[in-house]
């Protein structure tokens, strides 16, 4: 049949299999403040799960026997203005943060995608109507819109992750978009196409792997995005009502000059704990896009 | 002789320019213009040109990758130009296409053995035998069917040449398009695949379209060979014929130019160098458009586009008015101009 | 009278998968104003030669192992980056391949003629464009006046590469290295490219290093031939000799292999295998894998040829050639 011998000694001599997978966790490793920032991430959510093994105190029980007392044996971080211990509302307000970072993220993710993907591939005046409307939601300032909503439907968790999400959809519907339509015109897309795979085929087999990597990216800045976001409304009393806790709402208090300089135990744990989590997340992001970076292609 | 297996019938194909506030179409890419020739079952047919000429705009049209602004493609004589998505899709079984950048043609992201089998998956043969398909299908072109769980950046240009290959084949077509398969392989490699592909030819009966902008290799692997020069044919005729007795003079041109691994033979050819560049495919010039470079060019040929007309042989057509058949390689004259 | 002598060049490149060895040891020599080509396909080495002659490798990417770059005298490699730019575009000039990257898109051609020439000459902008239009014309642009304001984008491949053969030539230099110059444009504009670059050679006598993959180019070009494979030199031979009478194996693999334009079709005799990897150079020949006229000897996998003279200024680097002699 054919005369040459053909020499696959090139595949051979690799020992390890060079899917893409592995070659984006040996990148992702490569990165120090990532990998701290993963760490410091998973111990917050450990911390924040394993709440009542951590401390035997309620968080929404009131003493008022024992306000605003600062940090002492039987109150790790002392405790609030209702007498409730600072250090379990830390712990518990942990997941409310973490759950609304992460609900809204995969919300506005999803719908990024679906949307992008879509304007992506099948262009025209879908692509143009979806691409209005994602201006559109990002010409309005998150904040004051979630006020409104806030004010409109009354404060609760559950209308905090929808509002957020539906809000910051745009960012994962952009990346995808772009990303959509370089890949339209690569030409093993095109094979794929001349075998005759329809757009449904197009998405699922070549744009969705081709977009993990940018979406994974843009997800975990949105859960940062949606925890600083939760913070803040809870803060101004519009996100998480007490009794419940919540990072933003702990923080309600320190609007009052005495508190700030006198009793820091009141303040400094919440705000330090949005900050540090924040910001591994961040880390955790810029690893993730270096690793999974698509510009990486062979 | 054999039967009739494709037909292309007057294939135009027009980009729009737009532009304005009301993206009004200004003016057209004239990519494509008229393009006329057939295949027959067993037969290579070579599309050659230089960058612009349209060949490979060409060879996306024929499988349909892009739609024809005019003209007809027939597949066995039946007329598939505007056939519905069902039936595009029993037409893809039997004609393929073979892409020219072995890097960019096959996705980053899945194996050999899903590079190969996707077009089984697309059209839903891979249920059953599916796997066997692939593993024969990488064996008829020569790569070891044990590495098919190996990515293709693992693998060397020529090789993933091939692995684009058997997934052409995998559906089982007879007709392969084949757009500069072997372009951007390393010369040592060139070989090796052109063998291959003429093996597989004569194992399968499969019938070629072959486009490239490389004569010798045209030479070597076609039976008949379409010259293009922007978005027309301009000469037509079985291999031989073209190499031997050129007609027209954008071909004498081209087998002038190109340089031949022989220093014997430096010097020996009479050498026309054309002047300026290739003019804009959107504003092609009228009547012939090779005139702004032809040292023949007469008025004319300004005013009227020469039609492809039989030379000698009923074969041998082109599209000039001032034709002249010349051994070119052998050191005929053919240009009163000198370079 | 020797203008430049590379003696033994050995360069590494650090890559993700090791370590990689570009060129292995290469040595030749090239006289005032001689056309010498370099033949070789990619991991042959032959664009990482042209760099390191003009000391445009990038550490610490690329590392020098050993060996010496001898331009006039003096040791490229040793040089300071001053004398390195002193040197680049007025003695020794590239002409790389892509010549859109090669130019830079925001400014104008006839500027960056000019750049060249005030680069290393003191005279005005003035007179210094008036060189550029004047350069311009030597190499066939039409309308050089008009031209030399444009954009790199308003030019055609053909032109851009006409006006980096300008930007070359600007200050008469006495070595061109042309790095697969017409590798990326149409056959007919390659003919006027070509020309043009002997005509270039002819008028300022400058020694030109052509690097191609294109066995034709260099039958049409070469007074001299350099072939490469796996970063070494396997063969070295008057052009007319290494077509007619090929001393190597890959050198014969090479011409059997390639479509003929003038031939009647024969089968093709492709090389089995292909080019070999830079990361763990084997100790013996690294063409041993794909030759045909190895024939299982194991000297050929244990011991590295030497790159050997065999008179009439011939050298190749095998140890069997001499069952070449009547093929």
């Amino acid at each position: 049949m054919t005369d040459a011998v053909i020499d696959t000694a090139a595949a051979e001599s690799r020992p390890v299999l060079r899917s893409p997978g592995r070659m984006a966790v040996r990148r992702f490793l490569r990165h120090k403040l990532a990998i701290a920032g993963l760490l410091v991430l998973l111990a917050v959510i450990v911390v924040t799960v394993f709440a009542p093994l951590l401390t035997s105190h309620d968080p929404t029980r009131v003493d008022l026997s024992q306000v605003r007392k600062p940090p002492n044996a039987e109150h790790l971080l002392g405790t609030d203005g209702s007498g409730r211990d600072v250090f379990a509302r830390l712990l518990y307000a942990g997941r409310v943060s973490l759950l609304v970072g992460v609900f809204s993220a995969l919300l506005a993710v999803g719908l990024g995608t679906l949307l992008g993907a879509i304007a992506g591939i099948v262009g025209g005046w879908v692509d143009a109507t979806i691409m209005r409307a994602a201006d559109v939601f990002l010409s309005f300032p998150v904040l004051v819109v979630m006020i409104v909503i806030a004010g409109i439907l009354g404060p609760s968790v559950t209308t905090m992750v929808i509002a957020i999400g539906v809000f910051t959809w745009p960012g994962a519907g952009r990346v995808v978009r772009g990303v959509t339509l370089s890949l339209r015109e690569r030409e093993f897309v095109q094979a794929s196409r001349a075998f005759g795979a329809r757009t449904r085929w197009l998405i699922v087999h070549h744009v969705l792997p081709a977009v993990f990597g940018s979406v994974v990216v843009v997800a975990t800045l949105a859960v940062a995005t949606g925890i600083l976001l939760e913070a803040s409304l809870s803060f101004l009393g519009l996100g998480v009502q007490p009794p419940q806790p919540s990072w933003g709402n702990m923080l309600t208090d320190a609007q009052r000059l005495t508190v700030i300089s006198q009793m820091p135990w009141l303040w400094i744990p919440p705000g330090v704990a949005v900050a540090i989590t924040v910001l591994s997340v961040n880390f955790v992001g810029d690893g993730l896009r270096d690793a999974l970076d698509p510009r990486e292609s062979s | 002789m054999s039967e009739e297996v494709l037909r292309v019938e007057g294939l135009t194909k027009h980009f729009p320019i737009r532009g304005g506030l009301l993206r009004r179409q200004l003016s057209a890419v004239r990519a494509v213009d008229d393009v006329s020739f057939s295949l027959s079952q067993g037969e290579t047919l070579g599309l050659v040109g230089e960058s612009g000429c349209g060949k490979t705009t060409t060879s996306r049209l024929v499988v349909r990758l892009l739609e024809p602004t005019a003209g007809r493609v027939l597949l066995r004589g039946e007329d598939i130009t505007n056939a519905g998505p069902a039936r595009l899709r029993d037409v893809r079984r039997d004609l393929q296409i073979v892409f020219q950048d072995p890097y960019s043609s096959l996705s980053p992201r899945m194996t050999v053995h899903d590079l190969v089998a996707e077009p089984l998956r697309i059209q839903g043969r891979y249920a059953s035998g599916g796997r066997d398909r692939v593993s024969t299908l990488l064996e008829m072109v020569g790569l070891q069917p044990e590495h098919a769980n190996r990515y293709a950046h693992e693998f060397s240009g020529g090789q993933r040449q091939r692995i684009g290959i058997a997934r052409a084949l995998a559906l089982g077509p007879s007709i392969l398009v084949l757009d500069e398969p072997v372009s951007a392989l390393d010369v040592s490699v060139r070989a090796q695949v052109i063998n291959q592909l003429e093996a597989l030819q004569n194992e399968l009966g499969l019938a070629y379209v072959f486009v490239s902008h490389d004569l010798s290799v045209v030479r070597h692997v076609c039976d008949r060979v379409a010259v293009m020069y922007l978005g027309k044919i301009v000469e037509l005729a079985a291999t031989k014929d073209l190499f031997a007795r050129p007609a027209h003079p954008y071909t004498q041109a081209l087998l002038s130019a190109i340089p031949i691994p022989d220093p014997e033979q430096v010097g020996k050819r009479e050498r026309v160098v054309l002047t300026g560049d290739v003019p804009s495919a959107s504003n092609p010039p009228s009547g012939c458009r090779f005139r702004t470079r032809c040292w023949k060019a007469q008025d004319i040929c300004a005013s009227e586009e020469p039609p492809l007309l039989p030379q000698a042989g009923t074969d041998h057509v082109a599209a000039c008015h001032f034709p002249a058949e010349a051994d070119v390689l052998a050191g005929e004259q053919f240009a009163d101009a000198e370079s | 009278m020797t203008l430049l002598s590379i003696d033994d060049l050995a360069v590494e490149f650090k890559t993700e998968d090791g370590i990689a060895r570009a060129l292995d040891g290469v040595t030749f020599d090239i006289g005032k104003g001689e056309i010498v080509a370099i033949v070789g396909e990619s991991g042959s080495g032959k664009s990482v030669t042209a760099l390191s002659i003009l000391g445009l490798l990038r550490k610490p990417a690329a590392r020098v192992v050993r060996g010496s770059v001898r331009f006039n005298g003096r040791d490229v490699l040793t040089m300071s980056p001053r004398e390195l730019r002193a040197m680049r575009g007025k003695d020794a000039a590239m002409i790389f391949q892509d010549p859109m990257t090669a130019l830079n898109p925001v400014h104008r051609v006839g500027k960056q003629i000019a750049e060249v020439v005030r680069l290393h000459n003191k005279v005005d902008r003035a007179t210094a464009f008036a060189r550029a239009v004047e350069l311009l014309t030597l190499v066939g642009v039409a309308q050089p006046g008009t031209r030399a304001r444009q954009y790199p984008h308003e030019f055609s491949g053909g032109m851009r590469q006409r006006a980096m053969i300008a930007m070359a030539i600007a200050n008469n230099p006495a070595l061109l290295i042309a790095d697969e110059p017409t590798t990326a444009l149409d056959v007919t504009i390659q003919a006027q490219v070509l020309e043009l670059l002997r005509a270039a050679q002819q008028e300022t006598g400058a020694a030109t290093i052509l690097i191609t993959h294109d066995l034709g180019v260099v039958a049409e070009m070469a007074e001299r031939v350099l072939v490469m494979y796996a970063g070494r030199i396997v063969e070295r031979a008057d052009v007319r000799s290494l077509f007619a009478r090929p001393r190597h194996p890959y050198t014969v693999g090479l011409l059997d292999s390639i479509p003929r334009l003038d031939a009647e079709t024969q089968a093709l005799k492709p090389i089995p295998g292909s080019p070999p990897s830079l990361l763990a150079p084997p100790p013996g020949c690294p063409f041993a894998p794909r030759c045909a006229l190895r024939r299982d000897r194991s000297i050929c996998v244990t011991e590295r040829p030497p790159l050997t003279d065999i008179g009439d200024g011939r050298a190749t680097a095998c140890h069997f050639q001499e069952e070449l002699v009547n093929v």
